[in-house]
């Protein structure tokens, strides 16, 4: 029967109609072989749904039985005959097709198309029966005419059909010559399509008819029988929808029959060929819902029809290969575009075969145990004969071709089924079977999110492992299954995994393994009895002793286990360690907190650890050491436990250790760490269980994998993994005197002072000075540059000592500036009984207030101080300088050093005015430079800069050093320069007398090229009198000068206004003259002429002798 | 009658599982921990449809050839399952919810307990 559990061949296939060629002389012929090409070449899925057959002209087709005139006393011995399906699909075409060379205008037509016929005659008496279609095709060379004009081949193509009793329909013509051979016989494809379709058709109605000769008591297998084949002719004709319909009537008169023992394994394995037909078009029709539907009712209904007691293992099979075929269809039509979903798909019924798979093992191997050794012995070749050979599916080889309702002998039954059992005994790989659709299962569920389920899958392959003594796969699996379920605490399946881990690690002889299981199993959390775990543990303890585990209770054959062991201890020496166990990572019978008991730790305390540790197992234990390994391997020595008295267990005991240690000099700023805590057991054998943390979480209790630490004795505890070893804190003092606020640009003295306060010399004293600001600087010389930091340094300074510095800041800008002091040294110290150098720090930020020094205000005035606006070329002018002190402090200054442009001429003056002046808080002082503009024109240009070089006229605490000049540096304004169109020199005393003449000359000079005419205007007013020219008009060429001269005669005392000059241009000038604005003329005579002169009163002496002059 | 009821933590450990049949208690185990799949997909689903007010009941879970579970979810994440035999069809829809409803009002309760600390697994008498 195992071989029709499996779908035959043509049941799965997609069946395509057959179309059988015939008169092709394939090997011969290179146009027929074009031609047989063309019909079996590719792009098979654009064309018509046909499989082509190549007939020899004498081949002998299966012979039709004769249809039966009456079914009155047929009983049928089957349900579905073997051949009957393979016979449609392969031998008995639909439609045959025969290839005859004849052209219309072939000369011995007569002969040729009476051989045709009689060939034709021939075929159709070989199909005699049949519903095939006969057809005829001529293969001309001729390019064929459209049929009205070409009136020979239409009379002849008549009589061949006559002659050959075709239907014009089923005559062709095929042009073999020509270039587009492929359209034909693509035309000539949807031909044969539409009569294998008729003729399929007609078929099935052919065996309709029957129906009304059949009776219910009789024929029930008949009932089933004929709607399949018209199921499946209906398919080969792709009518899916009917085909559907009448497969489903099949399957629905199947379940109408009387089921007996002796017949319902032929019923179950024809009703799952027929719901294999439904199931698959339900889903190609897409009612997906239907066909699950279909499937659940068909396994209902089978589901108890288990037959003969001793076929249990037969049915589970069946079982097992209906929901492995559901579950193929199921995903075939996901793969077309089905969705599933995490409730419906595939993976349920795969899970469903695997269950059922397991099941059959378990029946066949029960089953084959019960049997006597005689039963096996007595089997005859009979039993063991072929299924495959029968003619109807399903029917047992030892009762072929029996009316299935005869009752059976029992005998032979039960000697059958024995024969098959001993077969699927010691032949089914049963195991590949199980692993098989498992692995199909977990495929969907990982698909289908449901990781969970997918363990559940893995679990049960693991067992199948187990059971089939693969170990080594069985503890692959195993592995990570263990964690998944240890993670969310499912502790019952963990418990039940980590027994049957025992036990493949006991048959595979893996102490390590078994170690490993056999730890967690005695942890606190597996639910198991005190004595299973006690019982474990005394194997646990006994394998460090060499000593092999006593077998499981379910005996079978231990003996390779044994040897295995044996070679195991053997090849460990005295004292080698089986294992190591990461205990953090499994739910072991010792939890560990290891913790510090500070965050940080200076450098000069003693660093304290304390590991707590908890023992759940069931018995007392005594570890042989425990170690802490911190990240730094040299403190291993403080922290064991070597003592085995302190490391001795009662069940659910508590113990506390402490220990402490010095950190080393090189730990000083660093993190310590405690890497892992391990316990050493055993003496034979040695093995560590190891509890490791990389990170405070690992130990912390925050992580909630293993809740079982924080339950009880050691909640609460809080894990400090990691600890903050400081450098030692410094005991020394630094004082800054200075005199704040510090002047911008100023070498600005710190006086520093350090006290050592420690107990100890101090050594290597540095003291770094740094400023933060951008434009600071300091040095440890009094020098105006400088660098960021400074460095100073003194070899030792005795315990209560003090030490002292200078040094020197500058500030670039005003505000508010950082200094920081960093004072390192070491200082050796005993501790613990051993000398240990330290490195100390100690920093101090210093605020440093930083101001404008002084403000310097510049100015240009003419020689007589009068401000100007702008610098006339060729006439000397003046720069002024108004220096003013902005500090709190008296300042000296040492020299004020102009700098001018290169187009002014400085006319140099011995010293500068300012050299060696003090100002006060606020006093103003002034320095003065004569320059000139030999030449130039109208623009505006950079005049130059002022670098006033002071210091603090106070300054004078600094021992030893010399405090230099700072320099403050200001750019004079920028001027635009003008070039005097005319440059008027007026010649006056400084003062003049009542009633005493005074000459004034007044030169007018041309400093341009062009030649200038102006009228001169010379008032009289009332305090003068003058001889002159009163109104004159000159002529004044280039470089040239005109001089007036005139006679004034002062009439009153005074600071009198001068007769006033007035400069015009001429009314009636010529083109060439340069005409002068009037507001230039006017201005320049207000700047270079005198308004008013003193004018003194007369002696009295003088105004006598004046008298008598004039008497 | 339902064959197993389980109580299961919002970090998904079990809290409680009682079933008719002793012996099969491991394997509901497992069968319960599967359930965790169909649960968690749901809620997901129920998440995306984003009403404020979500049904605790999620209905049937999964159903296979032996058992069918249905689900419910309190507030808290603390998810309840009933697995009853696929045979069984005196037990519908309202019952279920019946069923849960008592299940879910006896958690309450247990939760009322100050000595109870939610998350622990439940010893019932």
């Amino acid at each position: 029967m195992s071989s029709d559990l499996e779908l035959p061949a043509e049941l799965m296939s997609r069946p395509l109609a057959l179309v059988g060629l015939t008169g092709l002389h394939v090997e011969t012929n290179q146009t027929h072989l074009l031609i047989w090409n063309s019909f079996t070449s590719s792009n098979r899925n654009e064309r018509p749904p046909l499989n082509f057959i190549l007939f020899g002209v004498n081949h002998t087709f299966p012979v039709a039985k004769p249809d039966r005139a009456s079914y009155e006393w047929y009983i049928p011995k089957g349900i579905l005959k073997r051949k009957w399906m393979s016979k449609h699909l392969n031998q008995i075409p639909g439609v045959l097709v025969l290839f005859y060379d004849l052209e219309w205008e072939d000369p011995s037509w007569k002969a040729k198309h009476a051989e045709c016929a009689h060939l034709i005659q021939t075929i159709r008496m070989k199909l005699m029966g049949r519903g095939t279609k006969l057809c005829l095709v001529l293969l001309q060379n001729s390019a064929p005419l459209p049929s009205s004009e070409d009136i020979l081949a239409a009379d002849r193509a008549a009589a061949l059909c006559q002659v050959c009793e075709l239907p014009p329909k089923s005559l062709f013509v095929l042009p073999c010559r020509s270039d587009h051979l492929q359209g034909y016989t693509l035309r000539l494809e949807s031909a044969f399509y539409e009569l294998c379709q008729s003729s399929y058709h007609l078929s099935s109605r052919a065996i309709r008819s029957h129906r009304d000769q059949l009776n219910r008591t009789n024929h029930g297998y008949l009932f089933v029988r004929h709607q399949f084949k018209i199921g499946f002719y209906h398919e080969l004709k792709q009518d899916v929808a009917m085909a559907h319909k009448h497969y489903s009537q099949s399957y629905a008169h199947l379940l109408e029959l009387r089921i007996t023992d002796a017949n319902v394994t032929e019923v179950k394995i024809v009703s799952g060929y027929i719901g294999y037909k439904v199931w698959r078009l339900s889903f190609l029709l897409n009612l997906p819902r239907e066909a699950i539907a279909h499937f659940r009712s068909h396994m209902d209904f089978f589901r108890l029809r288990v037959g003969n007691p001793l076929s249990k293992f037969e049915h589970h099979a069946w079982l097992a290969a209906q929901f492995s075929t559901f579950g193929r269809l199921f995903e075939d039509a996901i793969e077309l575009g089905l969705p599933a979903i995490q409730t419906q798909h595939p993976g349920f019924f795969y899970q469903q075969a695997a269950q059922q798979a397991i099941q059959r093992k378990k029946a066949c191997y029960q089953d084959y145990a019960a049997l006597e050794q005689t039963a096996i012995n007595n089997l005859t070749p009979l039993f063991f004969g072929e299924s495959s050979q029968l003619e109807f599916y399903g029917q047992r080889p030892w009762r072929p071709n029996r009316l299935s309702l005869e009752p059976s002998d029992m005998k032979t039954e039960n000697d059958g089924i024995t024969a098959l059992l001993v077969r699927e005994r010691l032949q089914v790989d049963l195991t590949a079977m199980i692993v098989g659709a498992l692995t199909n299962a977990v495929n969907q569920f990982k698909n289908h999110r449901s990781p969970r389920m997918k363990q559940y899958l893995l679990v049960q392959m693991a067992e199948e492992y187990c059971r089939s003594e693969n170990y080594m796969e069985a503890l692959t699996l195993l592995e990570p299954l263990l964690w998944d379920y240890r993670k969310d605490f499912w502790w019952m399946p963990l418990t039940s995994l980590l027994q049957l881990g025992l036990r493949c690690a006991y048959l595979s002889g893996r102490p390590a393994e078994y170690f490993t299981y056999a730890v967690e199993l005695c942890s606190r959390v597996t639910i198991k009895s005190l004595e299973e775990k006690t019982h474990v543990f005394d194997n646990l303890v006994g394998i460090l002793q060499k000593r092999m585990p006593p077998s499981p209770p379910d005996s079978c054959d231990y003996s390779s286990a044994t040897q295995l062991w044996a070679d195991q201890f053997a090849s460990l020496a005295k004292g080698a360690c089986i294992t190591t166990i990461v205990t953090n990572t499994i739910s072991s019978f010792v939890e560990v907190k290891a913790t510090f008991t500070q965050k940080q730790f200076a450098a000069e305390d003693v660093v304290e650890l304390e590991v707590h540790v908890i023992y759940t197992g069931p018995k007392p234990i005594r570890f042989t050491s425990l170690h802490v390994a911190l990240n730094n391997s040299a403190y291993l020595p403080f922290c064991q436990v070597k003592n085995s008295d302190e490391l001795e267990f009662e069940p659910n005991q508590i113990r506390h250790y402490e220990f402490e240690f010095v950190a080393q000099a090189q730990d000083i700023g660093t993190e310590l760490q405690i890497v892992s805590v391990t316990f050493e057991m055993g003496d034979e054998l040695t093995a560590y269980l190891r509890c490791e943390g990389s990170s405070s979480e690992e130990f912390s209790p925050l992580r909630s994998e293993f809740p079982s630490a924080t339950e009880k004795g050691l909640a609460g505890i809080f894990v400090l993994n990691t600890t903050e070893i400081l450098p030692r804190t410094a005991n020394v003092e630094l004082v800054v005197h200075h005199e704040a606020p510090a002047l911008r640009g100023e070498c600005y003295p710190l006086h520093l002072e350090l006290f050592n306060r420690e107990n100890e010399d101090i050594i290597n004293v540095t003291l770094t000075v740094t400023t933060s600001s951008s434009n600071g600087r300091v040095h440890d010389q009094p020098k105006i540059d400088g660098n960021v930091s400074a460095q100073l340094k003194n070899e030792k300074l005795t315990a209560g000592q003090t030490c002292q510095w200078n040094v020197f800041a500058q500030m670039e800008q005003p505000g508010n500036h950082c200094i920081t002091f960093q004072v390192n040294y070491e200082i050796n110290s005993e501790m613990r009984k051993n000398s240990c150098t330290y490195k100390s720090q100690y920093v101090k930020t210093l605020e440093l207030e930083t101001v404008q020094p002084v403000e310097c205000e510049a100015q240009f005035q003419t020689i007589q101080f009068q401000p100007l606006r702008q610098i006339p070329v060729g006439e000397e002018c003046v720069a002024v300088m108004t220096v003013t002190n902005l500090s709190p402090f008296p300042l000296q200054f040492e020299q004020g050093v102009w700098k001018f442009d290169t187009l002014l001429t400085n006319h140099p003056m011995g010293n500068s005015q300012l050299a060696g002046l003090i100002l006060q808080k606020g006093e103003k002082a002034n320095d003065v430079a004569v320059l000139s503009l030999d030449n130039g024109d109208n623009r505006q240009i950079r005049t130059g800069s002022y670098t006033l070089k002071w210091k603090r006229s106070n300054q004078s605490k600094v021992e030893g050093y010399k405090i230099p000049y700072s320099a403050s540096s200001f750019d004079l304004p920028e001027m635009e320069t003008w070039s005097v169109p005319l440059r008027i020199h007026v010649t006056l005393p400084a003062h003049g007398y009542v009633r005493e003449s005074m000459n004034m000359t007044i030169v007018i000079h041309n400093p341009g090229p062009s030649y200038i005419e102006l009228d001169v205007y010379m008032s009289s007013n009332d305090a003068f009198m003058f001889a002159g020219n009163k109104q004159i008009k000159i002529q004044i060429y280039p470089e040239d000068d005109y001089v007036l001269k005139y006679n004034l005669y002062p009439l009153l005392s005074g600071f009198v206004a001068l007769p006033p000059l007035q400069l015009k241009t001429p009314t009636s000038t010529m083109d060439q003259v340069v005409a002068m604005d009037q507001s230039v003329l006017d201005e320049l005579v207000s700047r270079y002429v005198p308004t008013h002169i003193y004018v003194l009163p007369q002696a009295k002496e003088k105004g006598k002798t004046n008298l008598l002059r004039s008497e | 009658m339902a064959v197993c009821i389980g109580f299961i933590g919002k970090e998904n450990s079990p809290l409680f599982l009682r079933c008719i049949n002793q012996s099969q208690e491991l394997q509901f185990h497992y069968i319960m921990h599967t359930c965790i799949d169909f649960v968690e997909e749901k809620i997901i689903q129920s998440n995306k449809s984003g009403s404020d007010v979500r049904e605790l009941y999620l209905g049937l879970l999964y159903s296979s050839e032996e058992v069918k579970a249905y689900g419910f979810v309190t507030n808290t994440k603390v998810k309840i399952v009933i697995i009853i035999d696929s045979t069984n069809s005196l037990l519908r829809d309202n019952e279920i919810r019946a069923i849960f409803r008592k299940l879910h009002n006896a958690y309450t309760e247990l939760v009322c307990n100050p000595f109870y600390t939610p998350g622990d697994p439940i010893t019932s008498k």
